[in-house]
């Protein structure tokens, strides 16, 4: 085994050891200093390991063990993507954790282990060890979300997420039993071939039990309900947390497994996952019209955006491999601007509601506009991220021959523009109650800025971004029917 | 015929869907029909090794039971893993060797952290 | 070799302008304004030395720079690209557009000064105006302006910030436009062209009749632009063809070779697509009534409009496709018929009006329409030599009429006269323009005119016809010409605005006051410079035989085009059309040997439709505006919109809503719950599954 593959993923392992101990050793009176120290340990360190992997994975593609572990283009640029969200997430944490949440290092160090697991999924050749990753990530997030400092939707939230996550996690294993048993093997490759010719009733059991699982995960409908109250309760950076990292993962998982084991099956369940994707659109968009509060609004418009994505991995065309790639990153971008831009708002306002959120483009005009364009991307105006993320997606699913899975999501974005609108139209229309400006930290700017210009980047020149993705997606070039 | 391997795999699924919940219905149904029912107070508590359970099964009890029982369960199944380890690591791979290496140190991580937070004293 | 930077830097540097003087200077306030100018100015310098570098890399190449498109984006096979498309045609237009553009932005240094005390738009002049023995007691009493845009309107340069950022974009969309390698792309900056002449022409917002004129200006353009986007459409969806044949869709290269390939239908109707969105742009009939109206802007910002950036859009967007033009005889002879008829139209229109930027206004429209003929009957490297003469003689006109308006603060000739006394430098400078726009050997216009009549002549029937117009344009461009001269500068002084009483003035106007001078420096030179242009760029570049620095037929062979040959009859015919007019002029408002007053009334009915100018606003805006559209089309529509549309709409935001709090109710918090919903899930999507091809 060519252990000198995986060096990164021992360092972010690393990593989180290095927080837990500088916790311990740093004294337990000194909350603020903690949480500066190890934010900053694991953002700088985060930042290292990203920088290292981009010179020292150059040319370093493998695979350990049989099919175990795939260390190819397609894991290297969801590592990245990983890394980078890590970063942010930790960035947009910095301030809340100091006055929100209690033990820091904790947190952080809970943070580090998440990107840990995501980025090994993001690797998984394997079924079982896809699922380890994944119980690492969701293990790492159910704490996460309890950490909220005396607040009790946290700890229901938290409560909610586990239950519920264990019967997926449950699900999904007893999928990938059924999946074992008649096939006698767990990697991808191996699976698809023997699913082609055995595609039977109990194959099919276990497929959908691992659909089912992944759907939680996913947050797709009807495995959606834990998502709203889970968002609602968690610290919010927790909650742009589980929408990018912990829904990129799950793509990641999603990818490898329609396209490596589910290509040549394709006809078998496209039209359930297309229906799912069509009830997780219309669920998501639908449902989130009513909604009163910025993080049940945001969890509902991420339901969706699951939906959209859900379209390429139906379409399973090279272009649609492409296009959910390249949707995932410029969400990334988008769900962790609004998310760091709610957080300065938020936070400072202490307010979760949207009616909350009146008249701040006059007392925070930048965070303003940057949510703004954020919420813009995700209804998928041109300019931004989001038109041109859509265009590839709406595109790629059309040439696969389902437009009327394209017709929905055509309706979806045009009703999801409405209730993003709403929230503008409460910061630049409404009159705050308190027309102090909100001072906006320099940490918060900068990151603020790296977003925005993220988002504007991909709107306006996708081609580089395409083509990086274009390099990952290759890896499924020998995979039948593309 | 994969035909007929189907049409065979479906009537299984279903033989099995049918037995299973016949024969759950057949027991919940035999105890029904058959139990004598004399309830008594003694019977409606639960069953906790011969000691006389609390003032109600409802009631709290102190959460630091959970942290103990958690700190054995790593440990116990640190052990699981251990013995088959034993049994073949002469045989296996050098890096198996180590691997079982870092996964005592992981733990032995977790208990030294476990105890410098203060979890190991009963407050 | 230019390098690809230097030609994106052509772009860059007037929008670099426009990013520094609205998101620095601007915010910064009063007492950084004045920077403004010179932010624009140098910019545009800049922009210039590289256009000219351009030029010259261009004709040492003998043709066209290339350079590889750059990926924009690439969905599937199809590849959108952005990129460069650096070859003479555009050479050219980059000299037209960075040098106008410069020397109106110097101009506008002076013109856009305000005077401390005034309200008004006009600046007055600095020095000289210290130094004059004129009363100043009449503008005491400011204080009392109308509403700016936020700046202290006592400021002397409160406008310069908005002013210098709106030309900067002006000019890099232009510039943008010229260097355009994708229609695409093109179509993006034509849009910003008209975006940020929207923002020029309604400069002074507070006055209604500029806000009407910059919305005017925008929808009637924007009527063009939906032909331009259908045929960008309807080229996309012929793509399969080109990509089929290894081109680009959108490549302005590749589709100059895609004309076989679509066969002389599908290039017609696109062909007919483009032309709209020119006849847009460049103001020709019927969508000509903006560019009157657009006077309304600040007068050197009309001055760009008409030489160098907007209208001119609409003449390269024809010459640079016209490889795809030529396969469509019918395109090109509706382009010729437009043009030619076009031409001869707003002429007679501008024989009447007695505001002096009207006259010019007209002669914009009649010339484009010149240009325009000449690109139908077969001739773009003419009528591209056409705009660039144009360019230059017309942008001088409009800064003199500038400069007039800073002396007389009016428009409006009959209020002028005698004005050659205190204006010497304007006077000369603006006989030169006339007469290179009544088109008199020597100069400028002559040159240009004369081969585009040389090329109608030589046409078939539809060229012979427009030919025609263009002659009877000629002879009255040369009339109004000299009406103008007349008018503004010979005879007695009307009184100015002080001949205005103060209830017919605009707010803007209460203050002002004549004081007959001439203009500063930083105004008149850009007029002498422009003037000298005016004279020579017909006959340096375009010479009929050598000059010695410059060879026979520089320009046709630049453009990689075979020399028109001079035609001594036409040549004649033309000149004397002109010394026609010009001598009708002068027995009308020089000598008075005719009076004009009898002649409109002689020719009642004929003055009264010029200078309703023939009821085409009274059309657009009274017959089909208010009858058509309120009556009917918007009545109808309003019904529906009330009794269909919003029952409709009602209905889904009813639906959208209730179903959206229907599924909300589903989300009770309850764990049980959830936990039913994924064995749901489990449940569909095994069905789903067993029911795909199974067996």
């Amino acid at each position: 085994m060519n252990f000198s593959l995986i060096w990164p993923e021992v360092l972010i392992a690393a990593l989180g050891f290095i927080i837990l101990t500088v916790d311990l050793v740093l004294p337990r009176s000194q909350e603020r200093r903690r949480n500066v120290v190890t934010g900053s340990i694991a953002a700088a360190g985060m930042l290292a390991i990203l920088v290292f992997s981009i010179f020292y994975l150059r040319g370093r593609v493998g695979v350990l063990g049989a099919d175990l572990y795939l260390a190819d283009r397609f894991a290297l640029a969801f590592k990245f993507m990983f890394l980078g969200a890590g970063i942010a997430v930790v960035l947009m944490s910095i301030e809340y954790v100091g006055s929100r949440i209690r033990h820091p290092g904790e947190y952080y160090a809970l943070l580090v282990f998440s990107v840990l697991g995501a980025v090994l999924l993001a690797g998984a050749g394997d079924l079982l060890v896809a699922y380890i990753s994944l119980e690492l990530l969701s293990f790492s997030l159910y704490i996460l979300v309890a950490m909220s400092r005396g607040d009790r939707r946290s700890a229901e939230a938290s409560t909610k997420y586990i239950l519920l996550g264990a019967l997926s996690s449950a699900l999904m294993l007893y999928g990938i039993s059924m999946l074992y048993g008649p096939s006698g093997t767990t990697s991808f490759r191996g699976l698809a071939g023997f699913l082609f010719y055995n595609f039977s009733p109990t194959v099919a059991v276990g497929f959908a039990l691992f659909v089912a699982g992944l759907g939680f995960k996913l947050s797709v409908v009807p495995f959606h309900l834990w998502a709203p109250d889970v968002y609602e309760g968690a610290p919010t950076p927790v909650t742009a947390h589980i929408s990018v990292l912990s829904k990129a993962a799950a793509f990641a998982l999603a990818l490898r497994f329609f396209i490596e084991a589910g290509s040549p099956t394709h006809e078998r369940w496209a039209l359930a996952l297309a229906v799912l994707a069509a009830l997780t659109m219309a669920v998501g968009t639908l449902t989130a019209l009513p909604q009163r509060n910025i993080k049940r609004l945001m969890a509902y418009s991420s339901i969706a955006q699951v939906g959209f994505v859900l379209m390429g991995i139906v379409a399973n065309t090279p272009l649609a491999t492409d296009a959910v790639l390249l949707h995932l990153a410029g969400y990334a971008f988008t769900n962790l601007a609004a998310f760091m831009a709610i957080i300065a708002l938020e936070h400072r306002t202490g307010n979760e509601e949207i009616a909350g959120f009146a008249g701040l483009a006059a007392r925070a005009p930048f965070a303003a506009m940057v949510l703004s364009a954020a919420l813009f991307s995700l209804a998928g105006l041109p300019f931004f991220a989001g038109f041109v993320t859509k265009f590839y997606l709406f595109t790629a699913t059309a040439d696969a021959g389902y437009i009327w899975l394209v017709v929905v999501a055509v309706l979806g974005s045009l009703i999801s523009l409405y209730y993003y609108i709403m929230v503008m139209k409460q910061m630049y229309m409404g009159t705050a109650a308190d027309g102090k400006p909100l001072a906006v930290s320099r940490l918060t700017f900068a990151t603020l800025l790296l977003l925005f210009a993220g988002i504007v980047a991909i709107g306006i020149y996708p081609a580089p971004f395409a083509e990086a993705l274009e390099s990952a997606t290759a890896v499924f070039a020998p995979f039948a029917g593309r | 015929m994969p035909g007929d391997g189907f049409a065979l795999d479906w009537v299984t699924v279903a033989v099995t869907i049918v037995v299973g919940f016949a024969a759950m219905g057949a027991a919940f149904l035999a105890n029904a029909v058959l139990a004598p029912r004399r309830p008594s107070v003694d019977k409606a508590t639960p069953y906790e090794s011969g000691i006389r359970p609390g003032p109600l099964g409802w009631s709290q009890f102190n959460a630091r039971y959970y942290l103990f029982a958690i700190l054995f369960l790593i440990f116990d199944v640190e052990a699981v893993f251990l013995f088959p380890w034993a049994l073949v690591f002469l045989q296996t791979a050098s890096y198996v060797f180590y691997a079982m290496l870092l996964f005592i140190g992981i733990l032995f991580f977790g208990v030294l952290y476990a105890w410098r937070k203060g979890v190991l004293e009963w407050r | 070799m230019f390098s690809e930077w230097a030609a994106w830097a052509i772009i860059a540097l007037p929008l670099a302008a426009f990013a520094i003087n609205a998101f620095i200077v601007r915010p910064l306030g009063a007492p950084a304004a004045r920077l403004a100018g010179y932010v624009t100015v140098t910019a545009l310098a800049v922009t210039l030395v590289l256009s000219v570098l351009a030029l010259m890399a261009v004709q040492d190449a003998h043709g066209t720079a290339g350079y590889e498109p750059h990926l924009w984006f690439a969905v599937g096979p199809f590849d959108m690209t952005i990129g460069i498309f650096l070859d003479p045609l555009t050479a050219i237009m980059l000299i037209v557009v960075s040098s106008i553009s410069l020397l109106v932005q110097v101009y506008s240094l002076g013109y856009m000064r305000r005077e401390p005390a005034h309200g008004g738009h006009a600046a007055e002049e600095r020095a000289v105006h210290a130094g004059a023995a004129h009363a100043h007691d009449a503008h005491g009493h400011g204080g009392d302006a109308p509403v700016g845009d936020g700046v202290s309107r006592e400021h002397p340069y409160a406008d310069y910030p908005r002013y210098f950022a709106y030309m900067g974009l002006f000019t890099a969309s232009m510039l943008g436009l010229v260097l355009s390698s994708n229609l695409i792309q093109l179509f993006i900056f034509w849009e910003l062209v008209g975006l940020s002449s929207y923002l020029l022409i309604g400069f002074y917002h507070w006055r209604p009749s500029a806000a009407a004129a910059a919305k005017k200006a925008f929808i009637v353009t924007r009527i063009g632009d939906f032909g331009f986007l259908l045929a960008l459409l309807y080229i996309f969806s012929h793509r399969a063809e080109l990509m089929a044949a290894g081109l680009n869709p959108f490549d302005i290269r590749d589709l100059h070779q895609a004309a076989p390939l679509l066969g002389p239908g599908v290039v017609t109707w696109i062909a007919l697509g483009l032309f709209a969105g020119a006849v847009g742009k460049s103001a020709q009939f019927p969508l000509h009534t903006w560019l009157p109206d657009a006077m309304e802007g600040p007068t050197p910002v009309s001055s760009l409009i008409h030489a160098a950036t907007m209208v001119a859009a609409g003449v390269f967007l024809m010459a640079r496709m016209f490889p795809l033009f030529e396969e469509s005889a019918t395109a090109l002879n509706l382009i010729a018929l437009t043009g030619g008829f076009t031409a001869l139209f707003a002429t007679s229109m501008g024989l009447v009006v007695h505001d002096i930027k009207r006259v010019l206004a007209f002669s914009t429209v009649s010339q484009l329409g010149y240009m325009m003929l000449a690109v139908g009957v077969g001739a773009p490297v003419i009528a591209m030599f056409h705009l660039f003469n144009h360019a230059f003689f017309k942008c001088l006109l409009f800064l003199g009429s500038g400069s007039v308006h800073h002396s007389v603060h009016t428009f409006d000739m009959r209020k002028m006269g005698g004005l050659k006394r205190w204006m010497p430098v304007t006077y000369v400078t603006v006989l030169i323009g006339a007469i290179s726009l009544a088109g008199i050997f020597p100069l400028a216009g002559f040159w240009s005119k004369d081969e585009i009549l040389v090329a109608a002549w030589e046409g078939d029937t539809v060229g012979r016809l427009v030919f025609l117009f263009g002659i009877g344009a000629a002879f009255m461009t040369a009339f109004y010409s000299f009406r103008m001269i007349y008018l503004t500068f010979h005879g007695e002084f009307r009184g100015g605005i002080d001949a205005v009483p103060m209830a017919e003035r605009i707010p803007d106007e209460a203050h002002h006051a004549v004081h007959r001078h001439e203009s500063p420096r930083v105004m008149t030179t850009p007029m002498v410079v422009l003037a000298g242009a005016a004279v020579l760029s017909g006959i340096v570049a375009n010479a009929p035989f050598d000059l010695g620095i410059v060879p026979a037929h520089w320009f046709a062979h630049f453009l990689e085009e075979e020399a028109p040959h001079f035609n001594w009859p036409i040549a004649i015919v033309s000149t004397l059309v002109a010394l026609g007019g010009i001598g009708l002029a002068t027995l009308m408002y020089r000598t008075n040997a005719i009076s004009a007053e009898g002649m409109a009334l002689t020719l009642k009915p004929f003055h009264v439709l010029l200078s309703r100018r023939y009821y085409m606003d009274e059309l657009y805006e009274g017959l089909i505006v208010r009858r058509v559209l309120y009556r009917g089309v918007f009545q109808a529509a309003d019904w529906i919109d009330r009794h269909i549309v919003d029952g409709t709409v009602d209905l889904a935001g009813w639906l959208g809503r209730n179903t959206g709090r229907a599924m909300a109710q589903v989300q009770t918090g309850q764990v049980q719950l959830y936990g039913v919903g994924i064995a749901l899930g489990v449940v569909v999507i095994l069905l789903v599954l067993l029911t795909q091809g199974g067996g």
